[in-house]
């Protein structure tokens, strides 16, 4: 397995528990926690930054030009150049699955709580490092 | 991601060359086993500097470890 293709599984795996948590937080404590509450606020933004800084953490040593040679090469940068359609896909699939979410749930108050603007931000930041983890693991097995 | 149109004699040029490992050639090469692993396979298709590597390590011209087949498609 090469060095990128391990760190995808890993960061996968980081970002699905993450989000889980996130969801689960969220879920139990309700949404509108998340303005009410400074704690769960506080808790769902350190999670979602701390996966961010967690993929960064896991994706730079390898492809990190100074010592790409070593840990990978054409192929694996290949492979992260075509992980942007999948990250393309699923941001746009998030954004469309909130709008009509939200449209349909918020039609008859003819507006939408202030707290989405910032939960539809954090998930886009999730579904993005979710969607570059399945898309780099999608190019090994169609290259391998 | 287009399908390989082509072909290579990777393989067949390791075994003349005393049985190299895959690890020996990426060692030359300047990429990593798995690589070479996936351009044996046909599962991918080098740029033209890689390409110039791999034969470079087998002291052929490009034309003797890789052709292009018009007929796969």
């Amino acid at each position: 397995m090469a060095p990128l293709q391990k760190r995808a599984w890993l960061g996968l795996g980081i970002g699905v528990a993450i989000s889980a948590v996130v969801v689960a937080v969220l879920g139990i404590r309700g949404v509108t926690s998340f303005y009410e509450d400074d704690a769960t606020r506080w808790l769902v933004t350190a999670l979602v930054v701390g996966l961010l800084v967690a993929w960064a953490g896991i994706l730079a040593p390898v492809l990190r030009p100074g010592r790409r040679k070593a840990l990978s090469d054409e192929r694996d940068a290949a492979i992260v150049r075509n992980a942007l359609y999948v990250q393309l896909w699923g941001v746009i699939g998030t954004m469309v699955a909130w709008s009509i979410a939200l449209t349909e749930v918020y039609w008859d108050e003819g507006r939408i709580p202030i707290v989405f603007p910032y939960l539809i931000f954090w998930s886009v930041m999730m579904v993005n490092v979710l969607a570059q983890a399945i898309g780099i693991l999608v190019g090994y097995r169609r290259m391998s | 991601m287009p399908k390989a149109e082509v072909a290579n004699r990777i393989r067949r040029l390791r075994f003349d060359h005393g049985e190299m490992t895959q690890q020996e050639l990426a060692n030359r090469a300047g990429c990593t086993r798995q690589t070479i692993v996936a351009v044996e396979a046909g599962k991918y298709v080098p740029s033209l500097s890689l390409a110039f590597k791999i034969a470079r390590a087998f002291g052929v011209g490009v034309e003797d470890v890789f052709q292009y087949e018009e007929e796969a498609r």
